[in-house]
């Protein structure tokens, strides 16, 4: 029997937590487009994702609220809206001008100097992605409860919206200590709210498949 | 360092006018997440234009969204002025220098980082 894979982590919230590994998609893999429609697509498709938002924030802490503000901010920017009509004067798709548009703040963020300013990327890729599936009709997946979540990093609204009574964990292989969802795992460890544990793993150099189950982290 | 208003009002429109201020951020890690919320929530509900500088640049900046005011890497020291164009552009200048005085009221939300 081969030896279980082991793999050293930066821990963002003390524990251990044990469960079938839940392999996730790339979060940068945008869901695949369907939509049509001009600027006020756009539009109604931000409107539905700033209400998914604030549903999330129905009766959720501090920690949380603050993060779903910020992404509703991010959202209502005007700078946001200004680029992305831009570029669809420009004859662009709605789609293409939102993931352009996005795209750039997310690399500029990704390029920071700060780590505190590179964490911010994901919660950029969380709106932009949250908006395209509006606009396609194709909500954002959730992941087995129980399960621990193997990815490249987490979108903050994905950790919200899953159901933690049953335990689990995150493995990420490019997530950040400084990132949203690290600051809502310690936050929740430290209420004792649930059992989720977190780790995070800067660099790995195996790829995901060869992630075993069930995955224990530390 | 704080400095007054200055605003010039435009006969014989009293309704627009130009007003400009500078004040120093004082908070712990400047412009992050929640600080910027709450700058741009305020700057968002006065309807006349506003526009910050940093550190002396002459690049104004929409006050309004939260991705310039993030991307301006405003830290403890910065020097930020900031100027308002049209109605209630006065007292949007005030109610913005006094949020940044008061440390963006993070006192009300202690032991949470940005």
């Amino acid at each position: 029997m081969a030896e279980p894979l082991r793999l050293k982590a930066k821990s963002a919230s003390p524990g251990i937590a044990s469960g079938p590994a839940f392999l996730a998609e790339r979060p940068d893999a945008a869901p695949a487009s369907r939509a049509v429609g001009g600027y006020s697509a756009l539009e109604k498709a931000i409107d539905i994702s700033i209400g998914e938002l604030e549903h999330l924030a129905d009766g959720a802490d501090a920690e949380s609220r603050d993060i779903i503000d910020f992404q509703i901010e991010v959202l209502r920017d005007p700078t946001i809206a200004e680029a992305t009509g831009a570029r669809m004067e420009a004859d662009e798709n709605v789609v293409f001008a939102w993931v352009a548009t996005l795209d750039a703040y997310i690399g500029e963020l990704e390029a920071a100097d700060e780590e505190q300013m590179r964490a911010r990327a994901v919660d950029i890729l969380d709106i932009k992605n949250r908006v395209l599936g509006a606009l396609a009709g194709t909500p954002i997946a959730d992941f087995p409860p129980g399960s621990v979540f193997v990815g490249k990093d987490m979108e903050p609204s994905r950790f919200l919206a899953h159901d933690w009574s049953k335990g689990g964990g995150i493995a990420l292989f490019a997530g950040s200590i400084a990132g949203h969802v690290a600051l809502l795992a310690r936050a929740r460890n430290r209420c004792r709210w649930w059992s989720a544990r977190v780790a995070f793993r800067q660099q790995m150099e195996i790829p995901f498949a060869w992630m075993a189950t069930p995955v224990r982290s530390s | 360092m704080t400095s007054g208003l200055r605003s010039e009002k435009q006969e014989p429109d009293p309704l627009h006018v130009n007003c400009q201020t500078e004040v120093e951020v004082k908070h712990g890690v400047g412009l992050h997440a929640r600080p910027s919320v709450t700058f741009t929530r305020l700057a968002k509900s006065f309807p006349c234009s506003i526009e910050i500088a940093v550190n002396g640049s002459d690049v104004w900046l929409n006050g309004k969204s939260i991705i310039k005011i993030m991307g301006a890497r405003i830290r403890k020291g910065s020097i930020l002025r900031i100027r308002a164009d049209g109605i209630l552009a006065e007292e949007a200048i005030r109610a913005l220098k006094e949020l940044i005085e008061r440390n963006f009221d993070e006192e009300k939300k202690h032991g949470r980082t940005a």
